[in-house]
C-alpha cells in the first residue's frame, strides 16, 4: 500500500465532504446548537415547574370527621386549603382535589382510650401536586401527634425525651453530586457514542454509497490504486469527522453545563436543594474535580478506538450498499444493534470486567464511565483498546473484501435480491456463509426469547421442546424452503466406522481435561445459582430408572440429534467452503460454544464443539459427531443422576479436598487419548484420501 | 501494444440466467492505431472495454498492455492506461482543476508535473474560463473535456474511451476528435467504442464489429466492404451481422 496514495485520497474525501452542508450541519451545526438550547429550554420548563408547585395551594377535602377535629388538624398545613366536597373521592380522581383525609373512627375516642387514631390520606400517584399535598398534609399530622405525645407526657410529669430514645442522623458518605455523576458516567458516553455514530454514517456513506450513486467510483478504480488504498483512503476521512463530531459534542456539552454554572456560583448543595435546575452544574463540578489532565487524556483515548470501530463498520455498510437509500436502510438495523449493548452498560452492577471488555461499544461506555467516576484502571483501558481494535481491524478487512468484489460495487442491482417463493430458489447443495450465520442468529434469538421462558416454565419439558421445535424444525424447514440438498447439506452420510471410534476415543481424552478446566472457571466464574438450582432438580427427577432415561432422552439424545443438524450439519456446511478447514472448525466451535447462552457453559462448550467439529470435518459424515456428543451429555446425565461406580463419584466430590486439581496422571492419560483420537481421525482421513471410494471431491480437507 | 487474448466475461455464471456480454474477443492494437469497436447498444462493447480498463475481471482470458499482463499486474495495466466511459463521472464537489490534481497524485505524478501538464491542456482543450469552476456547474462538453484532460494528464501510452463523443454538440466533438488523432500522431494507441458510424469511419484504422458479444469481424473499412461486397460502414456492418444470423437488436 502507498501511504501517499491514501493520503492523497483522504484529502480529497475530506474536502468532498467539508463541502456538503448536510454533513457540516450534523457535524458541527447540531451540537454547538443542540446542548446549550436542550439546557436553557430544560432550565427554564424545570424552574417554571418548580416555581408553580411551590406556590400552589393543595385543595383537601376532610371525607369522614365526626368530630370535625381532623378539619382542625389538616387545617394546620401549610398551602393547605380544606374544601368541603360531595363527592371527595371522584373529585379527587377528576383533580378537583389534591388529597382526601379522613379518620376511621372518631379521633376523640381513640384519644381518650389512648389507642391510636386511624386516619388515611388518599392522594394521586401520577399526579406530583397531589403527592406534595399529601407530604404537607402528613406533615402536619405528624406534628399534631408530636404535640399529643408531649402533652401526654407532660401530663405524666415525665420528660419529653423518653418518647425519643434515639437520635438517628444519616451521612451519605457519596455526595449528591456523585450519585449525579454516576448518572451522568452512563448517559454521557451514550449521548457522545450516538453522536460519533452519527457523524460517521453521514460521512461513510457519503463516500461510499455516495460515490456509487454519483457515478464517480469507475472513475476512482480506473486509476492505478488499489481496492485496500481505496478503503484506507476513505477510512481517515470517515474517522476524523467521527472523532471531530465527538470532540465538539463533548466541548458543547461541557460547555453547555457548566457555563450557567460559574455565571451562577451559589452553594452547589443549596441550589441542589431549592430547586431541581442546578442539579446539572452540581453534577457537572462533581465531573470537574474528577477531572484530572490524565482523565482527559484517557477519555479522549478512548475516543479513538471508539471513532476507528464506528467508522470502519459504517463503511462496510456503505461499501455495501447500492446507493444512498440502500445504506440508510442497511444502517438502521446497524444503530439498533449499537444501542443494544449500549443498554447493558445502564444495568446497575455491570462493571468492565475481562467478560464485558470483549463486548463492543459497551465496553468503551463502560470505561467511558469508570473514567467519569475517577477511578479508571489502566488494565481496563488497555483491553478495551485492544479488543476495539481488533473489530475495526476486521470490519475494515471486511468492507475491503467488499470492494473487492465487482458484482457488489459496479452492480446496480438491490443488494438483496427479494424472492420468497420456494421455486425462486435455486437448488443448493449447502446453505451460503450468510445463511449459516442467519440460522445461527435466528437460533440465538428463539433461545433467547421462547427458549428460556419455556425452560423457567417447566423445566424437562421445556428442553424437548427447546431442541426439537426451536433447533430442528426451523433448521430443517428453512434449509428445505431455500431447496438445499439436505442429505449434502446435513452431511448424512454412512460415517466411517474407524471414525466412531477415533470420536469416542477423543471425547473420553477430553473429558479429565474439560472437567479440570471447569475447576478452574469455578474459581474465577462460579456457576450462577440459577444454575446450580436446575441442576438440582432434574437430578432428583434421575432417581427413577424411567426418570433417568427421560432425562436421557432430553440432555443426550435429543441435543446429539438436533443440535448436531444445525451446527455440524447446516452451519459447518455453509462455512466449510469458503473458509480454511482451520477456521472452519474454530468458528463453528465458538459459534457452538455461544449458542448456549450463559457465559459460565460458552467456554467448555465451545472447547466440545472444536473437538466434534474437527472430526465431522474428517468424516465427512455427521454421525460420530451425534456420538461424540451423546457420550458428553450422557456422561453429564450420569454425574448428575449419581448413576456412575462409587469411586468415580467419590472422586468428582473429592475435587474440593485436592485442592481443585485433576490428578496429573489422569490429565497426562486424557491427553495420550486426545492424542490417539486426532491420530486415528487424521490417518482414517488420509486412508480415505487415497481410496476415495464413494467419497465426494472437496471432503476431508487438509489443514 | 495492446493486446487482447479470448477475453471472456460472464456475469452471474452460477445464477439461474448467467449473461455472457463477451465471448471470447481476441485482437491487437498497435502504437500510432486507433481501433474502434462498432456495434449497437447492449453488444458488449462497454464490458470488452471495462475489462480492458481492468474495472472489471474477466471470466477467463486475459490482456497485455505494453508488456503487462492484467491477471498479473493490474495496477500496472492501469498506470498505463486512460480510460474513459459514460460511467467515468467526475466529483461534482471538486472544481476541474482539482479533479486534475487527485488524478495526477493518484498516477504517481509530482506536483509540478501536473501542474505543467493542467496548463498544457487548459490551453489544448480551451478550459481555462471553466477550470476553477465545481463540477457541478459545468455541460456536458465541458466536463468531457475536462475528463480527457484527466485521463491525459500522466500521457498514458494506451487510451480506452467508451463512447467518447456520446451527447457532445459538433464544436465539442471536434475538439475530441481532433484530441484524438493527435494522441494518435504522437504515437499512443487508442482503443474507443462508437455506435456512430460516420466517426468510426473517420477515426478508425481498423474496426472491430461486436455483436451479442462476439466480435464478428476485424478488419480496416475497406477491408471490411471488400469482404461483404459493400461500399459503406453501414452495408458492411448489417450484412455482417445478417450473415452472423441476427438482426441488429
Amino acid at each position: 500500500m502507498n501511504v501517499r496514495v491514501i493520503l492523497a485520497i483522504a484529502r480529497k474525501e475530506l474536502r468532498e465532504t467539508l463541502r456538503d452542508k448536510r454533513t457540516l450541519i450534523a457535524m458541527i451545526g447540531l451540537p454547538l446548537v443542540l446542548y446549550p438550547l436542550m439546557i436553557v429550554v430544560g432550565a427554564q420548563v424545570a424552574m417554571v415547574h418548580i416555581g408553580s408547585m411551590n406556590k400552589s395551594v393543595s385543595r383537601v377535602a376532610v371525607a369522614n370527621d365526626p368530630d370535625g377535629i381532623l378539619r382542625e388538624w389538616v387545617a394546620t398545613a401549610d398551602k393547605v386549603q380544606v374544601i368541603d366536597s360531595e363527592r371527595p373521592r371522584e373529585d379527587l380522581l377528576d383533580g378537583k382535589l389534591e388529597a382526601v383525609v379522613s379518620a376511621e373512627d372518631s379521633p376523640m375516642s381513640a384519644l381518650a382510650e389512648a389507642c391510636p387514631v386511624q386516619i388515611v390520606v388518599e392522594y394521586d400517584l401520577t399526579r406530583p401536586n397531589s403527592v406534595e399535598a399529601r407530604r404537607r398534609v402528613t406533615r402536619a399530622l405528624e406534628d399534631v401527634s408530636d404535640e399529643i405525645v408531649t402533652t401526654r407526657l407532660e401530663s405524666l410529669g415525665l420528660p419529653v425525651e423518653l418518647a425519643d430514645p434515639m437520635r438517628i442522623e444519616d451521612k451519605n458518605v457519596v455526595s449528591s453530586q456523585k450519585t449525579i455523576g454516576a448518572f451522568l458516567g452512563i448517559l454521557l458516553p451514550w449521548l457522545m457514542i450516538i453522536m460519533m455514530a452519527m457523524g460517521a454514517i453521514y460521512t461513510a456513506i457519503d463516500l461510499t454509497a455516495g460515490e456509487k450513486e454519483r457515478g464517480t467510483i469507475e472513475t476512482l478504480l480506473s486509476a492505478p490504486v488499489s481496492r485496500s488504498e481505496i478503503v484506507w483512503g476513505k477510512f481517515i476521512p470517515v474517522f476524523s469527522v467521527s472523532l471531530i463530531t465527538g470532540l465538539l459534542n463533548l466541548a458543547s456539552m461541557s460547555l453547555s453545563l457548566w457555563l450557567p454554572f460559574v455565571v451562577g456560583g451559589h452553594d452547589i448543595d443549596d441550589r441542589i436543594r431549592s430547586s431541581g435546575f442546578t442539579v446539572s452544574q452540581a453534577a457537572t463540578e462533581y465531573l470537574l474535580s474528577q477531572v484530572t489532565i490524565g482523565n482527559i487524556g484517557l477519555g479522549l483515548l478512548m475516543m479513538i478506538p471508539l471513532a476507528v470501530f464506528l467508522s470502519s463498520c459504517v463503511m462496510a455498510i456503505g461499501v455495501f450498499a447500492r446507493d444512498i437509500k440502500d445504506a440508510h436502510n442497511l444502517v438502521m438495523p446497524f444503530l439498533v444493534i449499537l444501542i443494544l449493548p449500549l443498554t447493558l452498560t445502564a444495568l446497575p452492577g455491570i462493571e468492565i470486567s475481562p467478560l464485558t471488555a470483549v463486548i463492543p461499544i459497551a465496553n468503551i461506555a463502560l470505561v467511558f464511565k469508570e473514567i467519569l467516576m475517577g477511578q479508571p484502571r489502566l488494565e481496563n483501558v488497555f483491553a478495551v483498546l485492544l479488543c476495539t481494535g481488533v473489530y475495526a481491524l476486521g470490519a475494515l478487512h471486511f468492507a475491503v473484501w467488499i470492494f473487492n468484489r465487482e458484482e457488489v460495487i459496479l452492480s446496480e442491482q438491490h443488494t438483496f435480491y427479494l424472492a420468497w417463493r420456494r421455486s425462486s430458489f435455486a437448488r443448493r447443495e449447502a446453505p451460503s456463509p450468510g445463511m449459516a450465520l442467519f440460522l445461527f442468529t435466528f437460533m440465538i434469538l428463539l433461545l433467547f426469547y421462547v427458549g428460556a421462558y419455556v425452560q423457567t416454565r417447566m423445566l424437562l419439558p421445556g428442553l424437548f421442546i427447546t431442541e426439537w421445535l426451536l433447533i430442528f424444525l426451523p433448521v430443517v424447514a428453512i434449509l428445505w424452503y431455500t431447496r438445499v440438498d439436505l442429505r449434502r447439506a446435513l452431511n448424512l452420510k454412512r460415517p466411517p466406522v474407524l471414525t466412531l471410534l477415533s470420536g469416542a476415543i477423543i471425547i473420553a481424552g477430553m473429558t479429565p481435561l474439560l472437567y479440570q478446566f471447569i475447576l478452574w472457571q469455578n474459581r474465577v466464574l462460579p456457576p450462577p445459582d440459577d444454575f446450580m438450582e436446575e441442576f438440582e432438580k432434574l437430578s432428583g427427577f434421575g432417581a427413577s430408572t424411567g426418570g433417568f432415561l427421560v432425562l436421557l432422552l432430553a440432555i443426550a439424545v435429543s441435543p446429539a440429534i438436533c443440535e448436531e443438524i444445525l451446527f455440524r450439519g447446516a452451519i459447518l456446511s455453509g462455512f466449510r467452503r469458503t473458509l480454511r478447514p482451520a477456521t472452519t472448525v474454530l468458528l463453528v466451535g465458538l459459534l457452538f460454544g455461544l449458542s448456549h447462552i450463559f457465559i459460565y457453559r460458552v467456554p467448555s462448550t465451545a472447547f466440545i464443539g472444536v473437538a466434534i467439529t474437527y472430526v465431522v470435518l474428517r468424516a465427512g459424515s455427521i454421525y460420530p459427531g451425534m456420538l461424540m456428543h451423546f457420550l458428553i451429555n450422557g456422561l453429564a446425565v450420569l454425574i448428575m443422576t449419581k448413576r456412575l461406580p462409587q469411586f468415580i463419584l467419590g472422586f468428582l466430590e473429592n475435587s474440593e479436598v485436592r485442592g481443585q486439581i485433576v490428578p496429573g496422571w489422569l490429565i497426562i492419560a486424557g491427553i495420550a487419548a486426545l492424542t490417539v483420537g486426532v491420530v486415528l481421525t487424521e490417518l482414517d482421513a488420509r486412508r480415505r484420501r487415497k481410496h476415495p471410494a464413494g467419497r465426494e471431491p472437496g471432503e476431508t480437507p487438509r489443514f | 501494444m495492446v493486446e487482447v487474448v479470448a477475453l471472456t466475461k460472464t456475469f452471474a455464471p452460477s445464477g439461474k440466467n448467467p449473461i455472457e456480454a463477451v465471448k471470447d474477443a481476441s485482437f491487437e492494437v498497435h502504437a500510432g492505431e486507433i481501433f474502434g469497436l462498432l456495434g449497437p447498444n447492449g453488444a458488449g462493447k462497454t464490458t470488452l472495454l471495462r475489462m480492458l480498463g481492468t474495472i472489471l475481471t474477466p471470466t477467463s482470458g486475459h490482456s497485455v498492455v505494453c508488456g503487462v499482463r492484467s491477471d498479473v499486474d493490474q495496477q500496472g495495466v492501469r498506470r498505463r492506461l486512460g480510460f474513459i466511459s459514460g460511467n467515468t463521472r467526475l466529483y461534482k464537489r471538486l472544481t476541474g482543476r482539482e479533479v486534475l490534481r487527485y488524478f495526477g497524485c493518484l498516477y504517481g505524478m509530482a506536483e509540478d508535473a501536473i501542474a505543467r501538464q493542467t496548463t498544457r491542456f487548459a490551453e489544448l482543450l480551451e478550459m481555462e474560463a471553466f477550470l476553477d469552476r465545481r463540477c457541478d456547474s459545468l455541460s456536458t462538453g465541458q466536463t468531457q473535456k475536462v475528463n480527457i484532460a484527466r485521463v491525459m494528464l500522466h500521457d498514458p501510452a494506451v487510451l480506452i474511451l467508451d463512447e467518447p463523443t456520446l451527447g457532445l454538440d459538433i464544436l465539442t466533438s471536434k475538439t475530441i476528435i481532433d484530441f484524438i488523432l493527435d494522441a494518435k500522431t504522437r504515437g499512443r494507441c487508442i482503443v474507443l467504442s462508437t455506435h456512430y458510424m460516420t466517426e468510426a469511419e473517420l477515426l478508425c484504422d481498423r474496426i472491430g464489429l461486436i455483436h451479442q458479444g462476439r466480435l464478428l469481424a476485424i478488419d480496416a473499412k475497406e477491408g471490411l466492404c471488400a469482404q461483404t461486397g459493400t461500399h459503406n460502414l453501414k452495408d458492411a456492418f448489417f450484412h455482417i451481422i445478417e450473415r452472423a444470423g441476427g438482426v441488429a437488436g
